[in-house]
């Protein structure tokens, strides 16, 4: 018999279903009254940083090469009768797929023939089917893909960082893998990855907007198919506290520098609460968002601009860190008032006021995502891929402290741990 | 979709709002809509909405006005500049949560609407009578830097390189900020100038959605505009060339950008049809263009058609290998051939038909859909609500759409050529 738990906000006034279907499927159903979209999500729990992993049955850790898990979300919409767009273009639903670093998701949206669309999505991801041409045509898809990011320059400043910070997590690689990379999958990797990471203990489905919780699990009881029952855990190589280098500098045919700068948690292996989470972000929005003092300096000597400037707490299974990150004539400058500030902060503190204000901003920012079927059903699966609950994190907000963030303060802020990414201009003889 | 739109044309004015009591935020918008003139012009009246949104008269303190948005529960202001057709529109939107989530009991949404109108009709001057100096310099900096990031995201600079020659010496050819050199001499005295031009010609077309809006933002707004003749922005069909114009340009990149633009029967009549066509073109997953340039010929990641309905013209824009610029144009032109010939199935039809008509029933269910719905409605004079519209596009016939085909004419094809860097 499947578990339903309904899970509550007394602050938002609001409710949404957690289920533990007996097929072992974690499924959330979120009706949102009112909307007349659905919108249904079926994710695994692997993305790109699995490229090593350790089956329950089997005795080892195995590695695979880069990009599989892409690889497989571009292959999983076809089938031997015709691909899943078309089946989804029949009922007038929409359907699309991403690959992230942590997860894969599958998607539909529609308004009217819900039930249909959502038999449609359990049953392709369901239903794996890929031949040595097949995969072969998908090669030149997404070389095209990779190439396209590898113009990219916002792409670019990311992953640089992320490569001047981590030694060894594949948090460093590019989602989709490389052009070499995906030269070597074979119909037999995606076989082989698709059954230890598509069974449903390691997968959620959430369904948000125009629905109920008794239609989806009528679907479920009748699409879901069992599972071995097996389990997988992720094979990180050790990750050593220092980072890589302080500062890396690629040179790409832009009009004006961009930067990240990124500071390195150790010891990422716990992945924080919903509360830690949230401290996290209000003292990122003290520390950086339009209305604070770093910010304004910036702004004042034209380092930065409005549209390009933000801050993140980028955190996942065993990395974590703080990013900032923008557009600027002179990034060095940049880096050098975020350690400035880091010191100031780290020695004077914040008062109560601004952790106020900040998390009545955020928890603002928060609730203006629920209007959006597509933007819960994402919400409460990252929650339940990263252990966190969506009404936890919005409620913690209201009981985050200025002591709350002072600590995170001292928790984080490490010079020694920070790198930075800079892409330049192309010089003049580059351009001719 | 039961909602209210009002004209009142002695003020220049037209008003739509719908109370929204199944969204969590409120919005209020206002776009003020002018024909582009010149790059000069376009870059004056860019300034305006970054300027009066940045400091207000109650905070005239940038650093201030950020802290009080943030305790409004992060509401936020926006300014942004766009063109439609032949016309430069210039947008400023207050959005924020609705008032049943202020868990301090404020007044969350006649607070922003209060706001919207002070900043557009009483912005902060220095002593001068001019905006401050400050603000003038950063906003004037941004906004160079903004065509910089522009250039950076070459999806976006093929195509605006592309839109730029097809409309050469039409309105719509003038870039919605401006060259850097008209923005980077723009003087602060002119900017003043152009405000309050603004107020005196423009277009004002105002958005209200939340929990309890009716018509008194509008009344407002039409108060302070008083009585005023304001311009004409009505766009202009686009000929297309007697001979395509090709032009190639190359830089250091990975991967070749590829924009194709067609010029289509002007007839307004057809306008559903050319949409039509852009979808089964392609418009989806299932269109022509997804399932045998990209599918089926591996040939790029995306390749796409959109239909810019007052210019009754297609893009299609594609991102490819280098060596495969050629063979790509080919393709595209062999599918958009295919359906001149009559080859568009009773399934691809009804595809595309469902497709717009899902996204017309989806319209509903945000703010920012509705809000761009009704204002591509009131800038080419349809009004149709999205669920008429979707009435009309199951009516449209195979015919029709292969008329429209054969209406196209490749006007223009722009390449940007990768390179490998020296």
């Amino acid at each position: 018999m499947s578990t339903i738990q309904v899970v509550e906000s007394a602050l938002m006034g609001d409710r949404y279903y957690r289920i533990l279907h007996d097929s072992g499927l974690t499924v959330f159903v979120y009706p949102k009254d009112g909307i007349r979209t659905t919108f249904g999500l079926f994710g695994t729990k692997y993305g790109s940083i699995d490229k090593s992993f350790k089956r329950s049955d089997e005795p080892e850790a195995r590695t695979t090469p880069a990009g599989i898990a892409h690889f497989l979300e571009h292959k999983l919409f076809e089938s031997e009768d015709g691909d899943a767009f078309s089946r989804f273009a029949k009922i007038g639903a929409s359907s699309n797929a991403f690959t992230s670093f942590e997860t894969t998701r599958y998607l539909f949206a529609c308004t009217e023939r819900a039930d249909e669309a959502l038999e449609i999505l359990l049953d392709f991801v369901q239903s794996p089917y890929f031949t040595a041409q097949t995969v072969q045509k998908e090669q030149g898809i997404i070389g095209q893909e990779i190439k396209m990011y590898d113009d990219d320059p916002q792409w670019r400043v990311l992953f640089n960082l992320l490569r001047g910070l981590y030694h060894t997590h594949p948090i460093r690689e590019d989602i989709a893998g490389t052009v070499e990379s995906i030269a070597e999958i074979t119909a037999d990797h995606l076989y082989d990855c698709y059954h230890t990471f598509y069974n449903l203990r390691n997968m959620a489905l959430s369904v948000a907007g125009s629905c109920t919780p008794e239609r989806v699990l009528e679907i479920c009881d009748k699409m879901l198919r069992p599972s071995a029952a097996v389990e997988v855990s992720r094979a990180f190589p050790p990750e050593p506290d220092s980072i890589v280098e302080p500062r890396v500098v690629e040179r790409l045919a832009v009009a004006a520098p961009l930067f990240e700068f990124g500071i390195k948690i150790p010891n990422a292996a716990k992945q924080c609460s919903e509360k830690e989470y949230a401290t996290t972000e209000v003292l990122l929005d003290i520390m950086a968002s339009d209305s604070s003092p770093l910010f304004r300096r910036l702004l004042d000597d034209s380092l930065i601009n409005e549209a390009s400037f933000s801050s993140e707490f980028f955190e996942g299974s065993g990395y974590a860190s703080l990013i900032f990150g923008g557009e600027s004539r002179d990034p060095d400058a940049v880096c050098e008032a975020i350690r400035t500030e880091m010191r100031r902060l780290k020695a004077e503190g914040v008062c109560e006021d601004d952790v106020k204000r900040s998390a009545k901003a955020l928890y603002g920012a928060n609730i203006s995502g629920f209007n959006s079927p597509e933007r819960l059903a994402n919400a409460v699966m990252d929650m339940e891929f990263s252990g966190r609950e969506l009404f936890r994190y919005l409620e913690s907000f209201r009981e985050i402290t200025a002591e709350d963030v002072n600590n995170r303060i001292r928790e984080l802020f490490d010079e020694e741990r920070a790198s930075v990414s800079i892409v330049l201009p192309l010089e003049k003889e580059e351009k001719e | 979709m039961k909602h209210r739109i009002i004209e009142k044309k002695e003020c220049g004015l037209t008003a739509f709002w719908q109370p929204t009591p199944q969204f969590t935020t409120a919005r209020r918008s206002v776009h003020l809509v002018l024909p582009l003139e010149s790059s000069g012009t376009a870059s004056l009246r860019a300034m305006v909405p970054y300027l009066v949104s940045r400091v207000t008269r109650d905070y005239p303190d940038y650093t201030a006005f950020g802290r009080y948005l943030q305790s409004l529960y992060g509401a936020s202001l926006q300014a942004g500049v766009s063109r439609v057709g032949d016309n430069q529109l210039l947008n400023l939107s207050a959005v924020g949560i609705a008032n049943r989530y202020a868990f301090d009991g404020e007044d969350v949404e006649q607070t922003l609407a209060s706001l919207l109108e002070d900043i557009l009709f009483s912005p902060l001057f220095a002593e001068d009578g001019h905006f401050p100096e400050d603000g003038f310099a950063q906003e004037q900096r941004q906004l160079v830097e903004t065509l910089e990031s522009e250039f950076n995201e070459k999806r976006i600079y093929a195509k605006n390189r592309a839109v730029e020659l097809m409309f050469e010496g039409e309105p719509a050819g003038i870039p919605r900020l401006g060259t850097r050199d008209t923005l980077e001499s723009l003087k602060r005295e002119a900017v003043t100038g152009a405000w309050k031009d603004l107020l005196r010609r423009a277009q004002v077309l105002q958005f209200s959605f939340g929990d309890g809006v009716n018509g008194d933002f509008a009344d407002g707004f039409a108060k302070r505009l008083g009585e005023r003749g304001s311009a004409s922005i009505e766009s202009r069909p686009h000929t297309p060339r007697a001979e395509t114009l090709r032009v190639t340009e190359e830089m250091p990149l990975s991967q070749s950008k590829l924009v194709m633009g067609f010029g289509l029967d002007a007839d307004p009549k057809k306008r559903l049809a050319n949409r039509m066509l852009a979808i089964v073109f392609g418009g989806t997953p299932s269109s022509k263009l997804f399932l045998n340039v990209r599918e089926k010929q591996s040939l790029c990641y995306y390749c796409s058609a959109q239909n810019e309905m007052q210019k009754n013209v297609i893009f299609v824009q594609s991102g490819v290998e280098t060596a495969n610029l050629d063979r790509a144009e080919e393709a595209i032109l062999h599918e958009l051939k295919a359906i001149q010939n009559g080859e568009l199935t009773d399934d691809e039809l009804l595809h595309a038909q469902l497709a717009m008509k899902t996204s017309c029933t989806a319209v509903a269910d945000s703010a920012a859909a509705m809000e761009s719905w009704y204002l591509g409605g009131i800038l080419s004079g349809d009004l149709r609500t999205p669920e008429e519209y979707a009435k009309d596009i199951m009516k449209v016939t195979k015919d029709e759409i292969i008329d429209a085909a054969r209406s196209a004419v490749l006007d223009t094809v722009y390449m940007l050529k990768g390179v490998s860097s020296k």
